[in-house]
């Protein structure tokens, strides 16, 4: 069940929700892992090289450009990465081969994305009992876009707010200040679930939010959001058990 | 590695696991004590390059097993070995560690044939009371050839023939009975026109691998005595009727009977013949008075069976099992508990009726099952209904529109061996040098043997072969005629291919190909101009001449088709230079498809397409218009997205093209898959 650490928060039904996307709505790592191993064995391959020494040349090139970049929506570019790290491997640019990784990583991204259980059940109460739903969440908007396609939950959404759009990553205020904005709404009932400690939870204490923390795993730190839950389904009982979902 | 790791979140996988290190510590099964152990201990204290000389002095029953299963088994020893210093039985560490591995192989095999169903696995397998009964409760050793087994399932399925039959034969050569599974193989590998040119590379390393299993140790004369007079194999005779006074024996019969009906399914899937398989070890397994360890090699196809069972169909599978496990429990001694002196039998105290109702059980839960896998798992299969009736394509189209190029792009997907084409063009009246060419042109109907182009359709959906000419494009003159015999997919091309409203009916698909006229004229006219050097004058000529024709008898045909692809230039191309070629977008008419919302979300997603999607001025019509290019390998994916079960219907390696071309195969083969379904 969803362990709540302040009950003041919980007197009344949120007025909104706010919702992280990646690692959130579905996990991450098998995805992504996936998706990266592909990469780096194609890249390889079509460089002629080894897997570690892509591996290494675009990690490096990963954390260059999120120092560079800082929390901007284009410091989560794959494509920055591959490009530098192609280049840092002394191949100079080399805009198709770039690209063409691009797409694959994303091509079997997607092939491996599976929604955490009940996630679609949640929404639909959400949205079905008339509570505003607002996507939040880091990246660039294509890429966004294409995975909330991907996923059919495109009718869920009353808004979607992405970094790209807002100018900072969370934990800056920018992104929670342009969602309240457009849902018109103050912040002290509105909900904000993400997985992520810092961006999500931190980030949406900081901005008046009540926050709810997603676990992943039984090993998450200690954080300090107003409430945390293991499965969609904890959280959907916990709403319907005080009516503030209608089913 | 990867495949483990979901395992390891899950807690019941780590209690399934304990249950198993407990019952290895603390149970001591009749069959290892007084069989495997002491066999493995004799080969210990005096090792030997004839592993069944250590039976010598012991029970016949020790170790009646071929040499993969020694050699399976042998690796443990030295951690076994090492542990003796710990106080461990050296032998039965490693025939439990044995049994153990081959138990988590198994689930981790099972999790390769059914990713991403974890959960099921481990309430299917994992804590399935036969695998419990048969490893840790009996403790036998039929876990490892199952390991092979398995493993030689996966293989197939993934088209790696020669792995498949190195691991069957390594089953086989670890225990003989197994071996019954592989006329289910050949079916496989016979029963599937794709894999035409790769039978050897199944059959030939079976044999060879076989050959040196279980024909080397022949020369050794406790390998004769051991795995050769085993009474195993003499089980198949247990089930007898009497003819007069001549026994007739069931089991056999019922095998063959089973293997007939197999062989009569004309194109069996992975998932069909994974079903079958089960089907004809369940068949064994109800007929015979199987040692525990028998079961073993049933539970992963059981396992398959549940994966997709519905809730209804959990009953029967559950009573089975139970019923199942109830009678090898009661049919085999119980092992030793700790602290306890003599293994007691449950036969002892309870009475031979109890017994008997129990296999009574067994064999009626065991019939419900198995009429419950027919009617659900194979009946209701996709591929067994395709298989009934060749898959049919009938592609029309005006001359010049891509008939030809359609149909190839069709058959690079499904194999060259499974497809049959019938070319409209082996039908025309007349050769190129005819006279009646003056007075009527191609695209008359009554330029064209029509009602023999409909009868040797009709002959081959029906699995017949015809006798057909063949029209040689380079000479202008018919060929030789030559037999075709039936496929699994008929491809029908022609100027007329819908033109019979009868012949309309038997297809599968229809599709017309509709090249705009502008883009069919620069096209006609850059080949005859530039290659063949006609004028463009006279090229010009003979496309109005036919243009009447066009309208009356071939664009009609559009409105019968499921699909319409339509190739239009780009706005502002310049059609003029012959030297370029113009950019183009494509349009499809899609005519009763469900799957259009979900291709159109795929074309945008992962397609990266200009896609529009409206829907048509008639009831179940829609168009998409799609522009842009589509990467190389893209369909592919796409498809996979889509069409769930794909890979039983292509070809081992189909040829995705990239572009418009990886567009139409998609659209065609979701069209062909619905339309395929709806036979059901």
């Amino acid at each position: 069940m969803p362990h709540i650490y302040d009950q003041d928060r919980f007197q009344t039904e949120p007025s909104a929700v706010l919702l992280d996307l990646d690692n959130t709505l579905y996990p991450f790592e098998p995805a992504h892992s996936a998706a990266e191993s592909e990469v780096l064995a194609m890249a390889a391959q079509q460089m002629g090289l080894a897997v570690k020494h892509v591996r290494a040349a675009f990690s490096q090139a990963r954390q260059d450009v999120k120092k560079r970049l800082g929390p901007v929506a284009s410091s989560h570019n794959r494509l920055l990465y591959f490009s530098r790290g192609i280049e840092s491997l002394g191949r100079k640019a080399q805009p198709l081969l770039a690209l063409t990784l691009e797409q694959t990583y994303w091509n079997v991204f997607f092939q491996n994305i599976r929604l955490f259980d009940d996630v679609i059940l949640f929404l639909t109460a959400l949205k079905g009992s008339g509570i505003p739903i607002c996507l939040v969440t880091d990246l660039t908007a294509e890429v966004q876009y294409r995975k909330i396609l991907f996923l059919e939950l495109e009718n869920y959404f009353d808004y979607i707010v992405t970094s790209e759009d807002s100018g900072r990553d969370k934990p800056d205020p920018a992104s929670f200040r342009l969602a309240l904005e457009l849902l018109q709404i103050p912040p002290e009932r509105v909900w904000m679930i993400g997985d992520n400690p810092q961006t999500d939870i931190d980030g949406g204490r900081a901005s008046g939010l009540t926050t709810l923390l997603k676990k992943n795993g039984p090993f998450m730190s200690a954080s300090q959001a107003h409430l945390d839950f293991d499965r969609f389904a904890d959280l959907h009982k916990f709403m319907r058990d005080r009516k503030w979902v209608l089913y | 590695m990867e495949l483990i790791k979901p395992f390891f979140r899950l807690r019941l996988f780590w209690l399934g696991a304990a249950i198993r290190l407990a019952a290895c510590l603390l149970l001591e099964p009749m069959a290892q004590k007084d069989w495997f152990g002491p066999f493995f201990d004799n080969w210990m204290a005096n090792p030997s390059f004839i592993p069944w000389n250590a039976a010598a002095g012991l029970d016949d029953k020790v170790f009646p097993y071929g040499p993969v299963m020694f050699l399976s088994i042998l690796p443990f020893c030295l951690p076994g070995y090492l542990l003796k210093a710990f106080g461990a039985d050296a032998a039965l560490t490693a025939v439990r560690g044995a049994i153990f591995s081959a138990d988590l192989i198994i689930l981790l095999l099972l999790a390769h044939l059914f990713p991403r169903q974890e959960k099921k696995l481990l309430a299917f397998y994992w804590f399935s009371p036969l695998v419990l009964l048969a490893n840790y409760w009996a403790g036998q050793l039929d876990a490892i050839p199952t390991v092979w087994l398995v493993a030689s399932c996966l293989a197939l399925r993934n088209y790696r023939f020669r792995s498949a039959a190195v691991f069957l034969a390594a089953a086989s050569a670890a225990k003989l009975s197994i071996a019954v599974v592989f006329p289910f193989f050949l079916l496989y590998l016979i029963r599937n026109r794709r894999f035409t040119g790769l039978r050897l590379d199944f059959v030939l390393p079976f044999l060879a691998v076989l050959v040196l299993g279980l024909g080397l140790p022949i020369f050794a004369e406790s390998y004769r005595h051991l795995v050769m007079g085993t009474p195993e194999m003499f089980r198949l005779f247990d089930l007898h009727l009497k003819l007069g006074d001549i026994p007739l024996f069931l089991t056999p019969i019922i095998f063959g009977c089973t293997f007939y009906a197999v062989a009569q399914v004309s194109r069996l899937s992975f998932d069909l013949f994974f079903s079958l398989v089960g089907c004809a070890l369940l068949s064994i397994l109800l007929t015979t008075r199987t040692p525990p360890g028998w079961y073993i090699w049933f539970v992963p196809f059981l396992v398959a069976h549940l994966v997709r069972a519905r809730r209804s169909q959990m009953l029967p599978a559950g009573l089975f099992i139970l019923t199942a496990s109830m009678c090898q429990y009661l049919f085999w001694p119980s092992p030793l508990w700790p602290g306890m002196d003599e293994s007691f039998t449950p036969e002892t105290w309870l009475k031979p009726q109890f017994i008997s109702l129990s296999y009574t059980a067994t064999l009626f839960a065991g019939i419900i099952l198995l009429a419950d896998t027919l009617r659900r798992d194979i009946l209701n299969n996709n591929i067994y209904q395709i298989g009934k009736k060749p898959a049919s394509i009938a592609i029309a189209g005006n001359s010049g529109a891509g008939k030809d190029r359609c149909a190839r792009l069709v058959a690079d997907l499904l194999g060259e061996d499974s497809v049959v084409q019938i070319s409209g063009d082996d039908y025309h009246n007349w050769d190129r040098y005819g006279l009646m060419w003056q007075s009527l042109t191609h695209l008359s109907p009554q330029a064209n043997q029509l009602g023999r182009f409909a009868a040797d359709v009709l002959s081959i959906l029906d699995r017949k072969r015809i006798l057909c000419r063949v029209y040689d494009h380079q000479t202008g003159r018919f060929r030789q005629p030559a037999s075709r015999r039936a496929g699994d997919f008929v491809l029908v091309s022609g100027l007329h291919a819908l033109y019979q409203e009868k012949l309309n009916a038997k297809f599968d698909l229809k599709i017309f190909l509709d090249l705009d006229e502008r883009l069919r004229v620069f096209f006609k006219c850059r080949r005859d101009v530039q290659e063949r050097g006609h004028s463009l004058y006279d090229t010009l000529a003979s496309i109005e001449k036919r243009r009447p024709d066009a309208a009356q008898y071939i664009a009609p045909q559009a409105q019968l088709a499921d699909i319409v692809f339509r190739l239009e230039p780009l706005p502002n191309s310049d059609l003029n230079d012959f030297n370029v070629i113009p950019k183009f977008r494509l349009t499809v008419l899609l005519r009763r498809a469900m799957y259009t919302y979900s291709l159109v979300r795929q074309l945008v997603v992962m397609g990266h397409l200009n896609t529009q999607l409206s829907e048509g001025g008639e009831i179940f019509e829609q168009s998409i218009l799609i522009e842009g290019f589509c990467l190389p390998g893209q369909a592919k994916i796409i498809a996979s997205q889509l069409l769930p079960g794909l890979d039983d219907i292509l070809a081992p390696k189909p040829q995705w093209r990239d572009g418009f071309d990886g567009i139409i195969q998609l659209i065609t083969l979701c069209h062909l898959m619905q339309n395929c379904k709806e036979r059901l």
